[in-house]
């Protein structure tokens, strides 16, 4: 059978744009669910190369296929996988194929689609991603030549244009918003909740800020006092953390529980040992950790990261038109790349019908 | 109407009001004003203000509390006199923003409208030294609470643009929560602290002279002194939130300022005491 000379690249998936927060926590895969879904992918023979791109904003599936691109196909996966009803994902999917996968492509990992637009840490995100897509050996020359070009464009991006000037990360909206309620930093004393790299991150600039060395508690106790080492800091018992909360002022969570780790009551019963002092919760975590509902109570300031974005994406009009300007650079980029793709596939494809020729006229 | 120091008054209200709108644009540019001019621009203006309640004073043979115009400029200039003292102390940024504009507003409304501006007898306090810095001390605490009222509305407009994640603009100038609920507190002290000074003349006063104090003005006074105290007594027994002290406040606040005119209208009647009505000033 001669292979087919257009590359079927598709991306499928969702995020932030497209799906609110209480349903990207049903749909964000963890770490097991990931693995599940590389070896479901590779189960399907044609699906020629994949990608698995899962961040907290956004879970996506990048795919070249040998046949007509077949997205409900794909959602079926992603349904079975994620434990979610096809209905869910047909209301909130991302699907696109060719030069619009390829845009897309670029678009997130310059920054363009990200929540807190022109951020560079989904570069590094897209990054392991595709190292992940290597090691299970599923990227192969398309999406070896997709990826690289898109790390191309995506530094190009973040090195010649002034699409972060301007931009705010998270860890320093969060300062900010702390130094909004407490005045310096230094009044604060801050808990960190779980041991992820968000929260690392917070921390790291909440401490350059002025924040005193805060108390970790974490599951994995090991870890939490590791962490804790790094920082010269206390490690607090997971079974005592929310004991010692009422004498706190700022709680970073991010643990990976699919429970509440504090409900609206809980806070309410701490709020009343606190005398009036304001709580400040960070919720990094990807289900939430803390009860939405709880930002209701007075003197509690609930953040999560749609929050922490919205704050951070203020300014954009400001920046209105260096983004324009990079959504025109990467339509451009895209397009040429896109060529090139369709280039080098014809050519492996020219090359397999050419061998498969030559092979059978030795052969009879 | 009563003419003396009006003209101060008026470029005293210019002044506090050229300030806040220069505050002002530069907050819709997102910016800060330029501090030193705008410092230069009230402190001119509560110079030409106290000019002109000096006037007053001398033309009334006493201090200027007469009439509800009056006792609106004292507020407003007691709580510029507050800020000037305030301001360095606490370093509260925009304080000075939201001062100007009660001033603005308190000094024009009161000056726009010349029948709040009533003609009343000269030395209407009998010459009673205990009498008037009753008056001064209530009216100044008035002041206070003005401000308190002023910081309260800066803790709500803080704690909204949190509750509904906004930092751009206003929110990203105004003073921590944490700092305006101190100065809120710390205010509050003050005020219930003057205030309850000033009833100590106004009731030896009211003891002697029974039939000269009305039963409205006394139960609005006292309500009003009972109301802060309470507020005070909740916030030290931490049964009050910091946001809802900062809404009581502001509300306390206006009924405070409101019940000023039955307090002026049943003020101290002289031919009540037999002693002749002199000309009003003018």
């Amino acid at each position: 059978m001669k292979q087919d000379t257009t590359p079927q690249l598709i991306v499928y998936g969702t995020n932030h744009h497209q799906a609110d927060m209480e349903t990207r926590e049903k749909v964000t895969l963890n770490a097991s669910q990931v693995d599940l879904l590389y070896s479901k992918v590779k189960l399907k023979d044609h699906f020629a190369e994949s990608l698995i791109l899962n961040t907290c904003n956004r879970t996506e599936l990048y795919l070249l296929e040998h046949q007509e691109p077949n997205f409900s196909e794909v959602r079926d996966l992603l349904s079975e996988v994620t434990d979610t009803p096809q209905e869910i994902w047909t209301q909130i999917e991302v699907s696109k194929c060719g030069a619009d996968a390829v845009q897309h492509c670029l678009q997130v990992a310059a920054g363009l689609n990200s929540q807190m637009i022109g951020e560079t840490e989904i570069l590094g995100q897209v990054k392991q991603a595709y190292q992940r897509a290597t090691n299970e050996g599923t990227a192969g020359k398309i999406l070896h030549q997709l990826f690289q070009q898109t790390f191309r464009v995506g530094k190009w991006i973040r090195t010649n244009t002034s699409l972060g000037k301007g931009q705010v990360s998270a860890p320093t909206v969060a300062a900010r918003l702390a130094e909004r309620i407490y005045g310096k930093l230094d009044r604060a004393q801050a808990m960190v909740l779980g041991t992820g790299e968000m929260a690392e991150a917070m921390i790291k600039v909440l401490i350059s800020e002025g924040l005193p060395t805060p108390a970790f508690a974490g599951r994995n106790r090991d870890r939490a006092d590791e962490i804790a080492r790094m920082y010269q800091a206390d490690t607090i018992a997971f079974e005592h953390w929310k004991t010692k909360l009422p004498k706190h002022e700022i709680l970073i969570t991010s643990t990976l529980s699919s429970e509440w780790m504090l409900t609206e009551s809980e806070i309410r019963k701490i709020m009343s040992q606190r005398k009036g002092r304001p709580l400040f919760i960070i919720d990094l975590a990807m289900p939430r950790d803390v009860e939405p509902k709880a930002a209701n109570l007075d003197g509690v300031y609930l953040y999560n990261l749609d929050d922490l974005a919205k704050v951070a994406n203020e300014n954009l009009q400001s920046r209105q038109a260096e983004i324009q300007r990079c959504h025109e650079y990467v339509h451009q980029e895209s397009a040429e790349i896109w060529d090139k793709i369709r280039d080098r596939y014809e050519a492996s494809a020219d090359s397999a019908v050419t061998s498969v020729e030559s092979s059978g006229r030795s052969g009879g | 109407m009563i003419e003396s120091g009006r003209d101060l008054l008026w470029c005293a209200a210019v002044l506090y009001t050229i300030s806040f709108a220069f505050a002002l644009s530069a907050l819709v540019r997102n910016r800060l004003h330029n501090r030193p001019l705008f410092m230069v621009g009230l402190g001119i203006g509560l110079f030409l203000q106290s000019w002109g309640l000096y006037q007053r004073g001398m033309a009334v043979e006493g201090c200027p509390l007469g009439n509800p115009f009056e006792m609106i400029q004292f507020v407003t200039w007691s709580a510029m006199v507050l800020y000037f003292v305030i301001g360095p102390v606490f370093r509260m940024s925009l304080l000075g923003f939201f001062s100007a504009a009660m001033a603005s507003v308190g000094g024009l409304a009161s000056l726009a409208f010349p029948a709040l501006d009533s003609e009343y007898e000269i030395g209407y306090f009998g010459g009673d030294a205990w009498i008037e810095a009753h008056a001064a001390l209530a009216v100044f605490s008035y002041g206070i609470f003005g401000v308190l009222a002023l910081t309260s509305l800066m803790y709500l407009s803080q704690n909204y643009g949190l509750k509904k994640q906004r930092g751009q603009g206003v929110f990203r100038f105004l003073p921590s929560i944490f700092e305006l609920d101190q100065v809120n507190f710390r205010l509050l002290v003050l005020g219930v602290l003057i205030f309850s000074l000033s009833l100590i003349p106004g009731w030896a006063y009211w003891v002697n002279s029974q039939d000269t104090v009305t039963t409205f003005k006394l139960i609005s006074t006292v309500a009003v002194w009972l109301a802060y105290l309470t507020l005070l007594i909740f916030r030290l027994l931490g049964q009050v939130s910091a946001s809802r002290l900062s809404l009581i406040a502001l509300f306390l606040f206006l009924v405070a300022l409101l019940s000023l005119a039955p307090v002026d209208r049943s003020r101290y009647l002289p031919e009540q005491d037999g002693v002749e009505n002199q000309e009003a000033t003018s």
